[in-house]
């Protein structure tokens, strides 16, 4: 059980922070050197197009998530999100006790509204209260540079394909991670690999992509799997699938009133 | 509100409402004018969500809960209540409760929300069950908007307003919360609302009708999250009913900078209004009675709430202060309680003019109140096939005047997926001459199946 763990984690996350300085090193001996020349151009500028790859600025999707736990036991929810940039809003569609639930990150503020009333509620970007191993702040980060500092680290193989290594580091110590390291394949521009580290440099998490389905050079499709580091049985499975490209999305969705009224409440796709 | 002209209103704009979405000439065009908008880099105008319309189809979808519950309460013996009538008794609820909305893409056309009720009494003393059914429709209301920047939704409707969870406070309209009965499913009024939403500022105005118009009600609502971490919003309510009514609500996270301490949010929720909503005391002509009398001149009503999530245990922590001007003091509720217990009945009869006054006002019978209440979503979330599935709460309302306490545990079971069993039970207590101390019942055991769809 996590409580029981985490005094445990707290020992070991501070043994770690002890080890960090050669953590530290044993990477500047695999050849991941911050500061080394990206052969792409503009680091920030790659990483906006692989964000776009991703997910457009301006779009719709669908998403589906499936956590697993290492006794047996799993938990399936499902939900939409509309984006704009950096502000998101997630509404649960399943399971049926969750349907209204929704979450709404304006810029750096994050709301929810309860699923048996419309009372919206300011919360924190690290809570994970729909549990499993995504946060508030995974559910809807979507734009790299607005949250964090990216550096290109070299290149180095992941999931089977050639990628470029970045590391990214948080602007604003509201963010859940205050280190990533993340691997694109070089080929596609698609995420492979993203990694999250914790202050002390201990790896909380991380995930693979485990589907891809593009078109035209974007996303349709983009399954992930995240892995409690520390407990590698412990995983979640992200689909966001019908990803939809909105020309025009009203800021007014973006607000607490809109949410409080009740009026995304059900999004049909 | 009686099954009136307003109500007939509402149905018609809302067939209207439908019959105009349902317009497949109308599907055409928007579909065309969200392609010719799409992205000019080639991606896929699919569904675009863009105004109102949108390319998507007219959608219904029913969602809700089918919820049996039974019951057993034990009578107060000690109650001023007790032998009014027999508070002692098992009763069984069947309880329905949907939400049946409309909408096209991401705008909302209108929205039905109901509950049917098919509750049951059993009295233990000579097994007579009376039984009764009732549909509620709790709100029932169209949309409409125009473009991005003015909603207008008329019908029945529940108008939000403070950040409190158990009082409101600044709320001159709904029928207010029973903080003894959080569960209660509350019935909206019928209303036009017309919202501004926009930054950094979002206007609300709205009309409350009425069939007898003398009873119209109007109010406007101002609410920004301008300043950093914080929500605010100004409000004003009059009636010539009710008089008048001003608002402020105020809620910030004031560590949300700091990750560990972000869920610590604060909130303030404070009004002042024209005419007392309740009756105050008076001495009765006979020493001993206590009376209802009109209070006079302007009251106000004050919410101090603070929540938090304990980390690790992600335990919900939350209280809330308070405070009605026109609540009675320690002395005049005691006053009230001995006069209502007397053993001498020109006393009592002198002073039942206050059993209809309590009962409709619990949690509001004294000028100060504390609630506090600690919430465990689940015991575990680490996937452990039992304690995951196990949900805690408990809350306690204190009447601060007199020392009484109400509380209320529920066990809550998550096994079945969509559905979950709750063990419930409230108990009340205090001194003899008490709110809570005076509740009919002691203590209300509660087994409840609820079924979400």
């Amino acid at each position: 059980m996590k409580r029981i763990l985490y005094p445990a984690l707290a020992v070991l996350a501070l043994a770690t922070a002890a080890s960090a300085p050669a953590l530290s090193a044993q990477d500047a001996a695999q050849g991941a050197a911050p500061g080394a020349a990206f052969p792409e151009g503009d680091v920030a500028a790659y990483i906006d197009s692989v964000d776009a790859a991703m997910l457009p600025v301006n779009c719709k999707a669908r998403m589906a998530i499936v956590d697993s736990y290492s006794t047996g036991d799993d938990r399936t929810s499902a939900g939409f999100f509309v984006r704009k940039n950096n502000r998101v809003v997630w509404v649960a569609t399943a399971p049926a006790s969750q349907v209204n639930f929704a979450l709404l990150r304006d810029e750096d503020t994050f709301y929810e509204r309860f699923a048996t009333t419309n009372k919206v509620v300011k919360t924190s970007a690290t809570s994970n209260d729909r549990g499993g191993e995504t946060s508030n702040l995974d559910l809807t980060r979507f734009n790299t540079n607005l949250d964090y500092k990216v550096a290109y680290l070299g290149a180095e193989e992941a999931g089977g394909k050639a990628c470029y290594l970045f590391e990214l580091r948080a602007k604003n110590r509201k963010l859940a991670y205050s280190l990533v390291r993340l691997w694109v394949d070089r080929s596609t521009r698609m995420p492979v690999k993203k990694a999250f580290y914790a202050v002390s440099g201990m790896m909380l998490k991380y995930y693979e992509v485990t589907e891809v389905e593009l078109a035209g050079g974007r996303a349709r499709v983009i399954g992930m799997k995240y892995v409690d580091a520390l407990k590698s049985e412990d995983t979640s499975d992200l689909r966001i699938y019908d990803i939809t490209p909105v020309a025009r999305i009203p800021d007014q969705f973006f607000t607490k009133e809109y949410l409080e009224s009740g009026r995304l409440y059900p999004y049909q796709f | 509100m009686k099954p009136s002209l307003t109500l007939v209103a509402i149905l018609v704009s809302l067939s209207i409402r439908l019959v105009a979405q349902a317009d497949p000439q109308a599907d055409a065009q928007t579909a065309s004018q969200a392609s010719s908008q799409a992205d000019p880099q080639g991606a896929a105008p699919q569904g675009a969500a863009q105004g109102e319309g949108g390319a998507g189809n007219l959608s219904f979808a029913l969602t809700g809960t089918v919820d049996p519950q039974v019951a057993y309460s034990f009578q107060n013996e000690d109650s001023a209540f007790a032998g009014l009538a027999p508070y002692t008794n098992a009763s069984a609820l069947g309880q329905i409760d949907g939400k049946l909305s409309f909408s096209r893409e991401y705008t909302s056309l209108g929205l039905l929300d109901f509950t049917y009720d098919d509750a049951a009494l059993l009295s233990p003393q000579d097994g007579s069950t009376i039984e009764s059914q009732t549909f509620t429709v709790n709100e029932l209301y169209s949309d409409l908007n125009f473009g991005d920047l003015l909603y207008l939704r008329l019908g029945k409707q529940r108008l939000s307003w403070g950040a409190g969870y158990v009082f409101n406070p600044s709320d001159p309209v709904n029928p207010p919360k029973d903080p003894t009965n959080q569960r209660a499913i509350l019935e909206g009024v019928p209303a036009l609302k017309a919202e501004i939403i926009a930054k950094p500022v979002s206007l609300m105005t709205f009309a409350v009708l009425y069939d007898d118009y003398t009873q119209a009600g109007y109010g406007a609502k101002l609410s920004t999250s301008a300043v950093k971490d914080s929500d605010l919003s100004l409000s004003g309510y009059w009636s010539p009913s009710q008089s008048w009514t001003g608002a402020l609500n105020a809620s910030t996270a004031p560590f949300y900078d700091l990750p560990g301490w972000d869920t610590v949010q604060l909130w303030f929720e404070g009004s002042a209004y024209g005419e007392a909503r309740y009756e105050g005391y008076a001495p009765g002509g006979i020493p001993g009675a206590a009376e209802t009398a009109v209070t006079q001149g302007t009251q106000y009503a004050a919410l101090l709430g603070g929540s938090a999530q304990i980390p690790t245990l992600k335990t919900v922590a939350l209280a809330e202060y308070y405070h009605l001007s026109e609540g009675l003091s320690a002395d005049e509720l005691a006053a009230v309680y001995k006069a209502l217990r007397s053993a001498n009945p020109q006393v009592k009869a002198a002073s039942s003019g206050w059993y209809a006054e309590l009962s409709r006002r619990p949690g509001r019978e004294a000028r100060d109140y504390l609630f506090a209440s600690l919430t465990q979503a689940t015991i575990t979330d680490d996937g452990n096939p039992v304690f995951d599935k196990i949900a805690l709460s408990a809350t306690c309302l204190f009447n601060l005047e007199d020392g009484s306490w109400y509380a209320f545990g529920d066990l809550g079971l998550i096994f079945v997926k969509d559905t979950s069993v709750d063990l419930t039970a409230s108990w009340a207590g205090g001194g003899a001459d008490s709110e809570f101390g005076n509740s009919p019942t002691r203590l209300c055991l509660g087994l409840e199946l609820k079924v979400f769809f």
